[in-house]
């Protein structure tokens, strides 16, 4: 069925949603969800819950609400989910867990790098971490690398007890986060040199451009983005103009300038798509 | 709120489909040593947000099963 919807599948269906109902006659458990710490890579604590029938909504619900307790997120300080089908994830969250979350609890949301180009076009204005402010360089695909460590030993527990599958995998979880916690120095510091060197990298990407578009134009985009920027909480539909316009004039005037602001910002998550790619290639 | 954008916590949600498991007879016996203390949520808690959780499934806005 895939073929037939894959040119919009935002519109219908992804496995996550597919598969939400079907339930296993073999499994009493089907799967887990996890919610991790996008830039650490840490689980959150009391948020790896089972599926009974597929990724089901309440489930990640209920995970998301024990990561904001464990975590101590305060709601001043807002917090952001991201999540492969968060573009339809979003849309009832209000409806079912509101009565559970801080009231002036802001959640941005994003997609990430991996799964957002498997969305409409859209989607990677209004949900690719590149282009969220105040998310960092980051891919917001951290899980996929903690769950290669542990799809190692979670075959073992197939057919143990429920209480010592659980154990087990309590076991590794908190495994990783110790191991991560011991590695973080070393990690920060290597991350912060690399930080640096980017910056420059792009600073000077940045210059070149304004150089050749010159200062005024640069303003101008400058300011449709931060007025995109702060409208898209409440209405995400603004990052669209970040899509090149087809439509605009044969002069290409307002299409190959916007392409180019934006060429700065994907490059950088580009590069940190192929970084990922490869710490994954060599993980597996 | 002057600090919002300096640090804000960021999470990542996903599934995983590998880690099953196959139904036993008798999984009702074992005992829980530490139910709800470590990274798995207490399962008390979870059956019972599962059971008061308001089901709202995300559907598209094609009709499923497609018309032709």
């Amino acid at each position: 069925m895939y073929p037939l919807l894959q040119k919009a599948p935002c519109e219908n269906t992804f496995r996550a949603i597919a598969n939400a109902l079907l339930a296993s006659k073999a499994c009493d458990i089907t799967g887990l969800v996890a919610i991790a710490c996008a830039w650490h890579g840490c689980y959150a604590p009391k948020a790896l819950v089972d599926l009974f029938r597929g990724e089901q909504q309440k489930n990640v619900d209920f995970a998301f609400l024990q990561a904001l307790k464990t975590t101590r997120v305060d709601p001043q300080q807002g917090v952001m989910l991201i999540y492969n089908i968060v573009c339809q994830y979003i849309i009832h969250i209000q409806k079912c867990i509101g009565a559970h979350l801080p009231a002036s609890l802001t959640i941005d949301r994003a997609i990430g790098l991996f799964h957002v180009h498997n969305h409409k076009d859209e989607c990677f204005f209004r949900y690719a971490p590149t282009f969220i402010p105040g998310s960092g360089i980051v891919a917001g695909e951290i899980l996929e690398s903690l769950w290669s460590s542990l799809n190692s030993i979670s075959p073992t527990v197939r057919t143990a007890t429920l209480p010592h599958r659980v154990e087990m995998l309590d076991d590794h979880a908190t495994d990783s986060n110790r191991k991560k916690m011991l590695g973080m120095a070393t990690t920060l510091c290597a991350k912060y040199r690399e930080a640096l060197e980017l910056s420059t990298q792009l600073g000077k990407h940045y210059t070149e451009l304004t150089a050749t578009f010159g200062q005024q134009a640069v303003e101008k985009w400058e300011d449709e983005v931060s007025a995109a920027e702060s409208l898209r909480l409440a209405d995400v539909k603004v990052m669209d103009m970040y899509a090149t316009q087809a439509s605009a004039s044969a002069a290409a005037s307002a299409a190959g300038p916007a392409a180019a602001s934006a060429s700065s910002l994907v490059q950088s998550a580009v590069e940190e798509w192929i970084d990922f790619a490869i710490i994954f290639e060599q993980m597996q | 709120m002057a600090f919002r954008f300096v640090f804000k916590c960021i999470f990542v949600a996903d599934g995983n489909f590998k880690a099953d498991h196959v139904r036993q007879k008798n999984s009702n016996t074992d005992v829980w040593l530490w139910d709800g203390a470590g990274m798995a949520p207490n399962q008390a808690e979870y059956k019972q947000f599962l059971q008061a959780a308001i089901e709202r499934l995300t559907v598209g806005t094609i009709p499923w099963p497609l018309p032709f």
